[in-house]
């Protein structure tokens, strides 16, 4: 009952947090990725001319696969792009309930709408801050190292902080510091990344223009992304009381 | 498994295995599809979420 209650509200809670995020992506972030693409492709083209479509971008490990589909530039990327921040929104809040909903039936937590925003705070903090620390927001066309160690260094600064977070937010004092140590330890091993230049054109006047671009998009992304996660988790804590936790009582559950 | 469901309409006291179980499916479903939008390698499925994917802050290219 729980779980489909979850998926349900998660549901909506993804659509209405994915539309607005979908919004303030038309108006604020997207412009910057198509301007920093424009430079990608001046990028590409004597490479592509040079020997066969692989060129300067071969190191980064991104390669335009000539049969791999993708949406053509307009209406259909937007649309794409729209269902993508709605099934992330949806992942996103159906992974906050699920958290909100144990920590509260094991009566840790008492969740109410305060509350809720400062769990979309902590959502920011977890899944942009932390990671965009190591691993700033980044616009095409610029290095950076293989693919793999970056998700996997991103997973494990999400989860040190999420963990420190909590502990921080839920354990007893003393072991608070054992939260900071958490939230620390990423940046103790470090982020992966590639020696070098941070864009790879060879002109430094595009290059000053990426650069810019690049300082654009963090600002750009990081308002979209904090607007998002505070809708988000006011949206999650107003839904588990009004429908998740509808008519079970947290502490029978939690005495049972 | 619980006879106080059925007996009590105000207040169910369902068995706090049962909700860690559900609760834990709930993040693992949502954990899935993050997953999808994310991660997921397939150059279609990065093609299809790059924007998402560079406004979110997750690893891209």
């Amino acid at each position: 009952m729980v779980f489909r209650r979850i998926i349900f509200n998660a549901v909506f809670i993804g659509l209405a947090a994915g539309l607005l995020l979908s919004l303030i992506q038309v108006i604020g972030v997207s412009p910057i990725i198509f301007e920093a693409e424009t430079f990608e492709v001046v990028e590409e083209a004597p490479a592509a001319a040079a020997h066969d479509h692989h060129g300067v971008e071969e190191s980064s490990g991104h390669h335009h696969d000539a049969e791999a589909w993708a949406p053509e530039d307009g209406a259909e990327r937007t649309l794409y792009t729209v269902a993508s921040n709605v099934l992330a929104g949806i992942g996103f809040a159906s992974v906050v309930l699920a958290l909100m909903s144990q920590l509260q039936l094991q009566g840790i937590t008492q969740v109410n709408v305060q509350k809720g925003l400062l769990w979309g705070l902590a959502g920011f903090a977890v899944f942009f801050v932390a990671p965009g620390i190591g691993l700033p927001p980044e616009i095409p066309g610029t290095e950076a190292a293989v693919i793999e160690n970056r998700q996997l260094w991103w997973l494990f600064a999400v989860v040190c902080a999420a963990i420190g977070l909590a502990v921080m937010a839920f354990a007893p004092i003393k072991l608070k510091i054992l939260g900071a140590l958490s939230i620390a330890l990423p940046y103790i091993v470090g982020a992966p990344h590639v020696d070098g230049p941070e864009f790879a054109h060879p002109d430094p006047a595009a290059v000053a223009s990426l650069t810019e671009l690049h300082f654009q998009f963090i600002m750009a992304s990081g308002i979209a992304n904090l607007i998002f996660w505070i809708v988000l988790g006011i949206a999650c804590a107003w839904a588990l009381n009004l429908w998740v936790h509808k008519d079970i009582d947290a502490h029978v559950s939690s005495a049972a | 498994m619980s006879t106080q469901i059925s007996t009590n309409q105000q207040t169910l006291s369902i068995p706090a295995t049962s909700t860690l179980a559900q609760n834990l499916a709930a993040f693992a479903f949502g954990a899935i599809v993050l997953f999808a939008v994310g991660f997921l390698p397939m150059s279609a499925a990065h093609n299809a979420a790059h924007d998402t994917r560079h406004t979110l802050a997750f690893p891209c290219h």
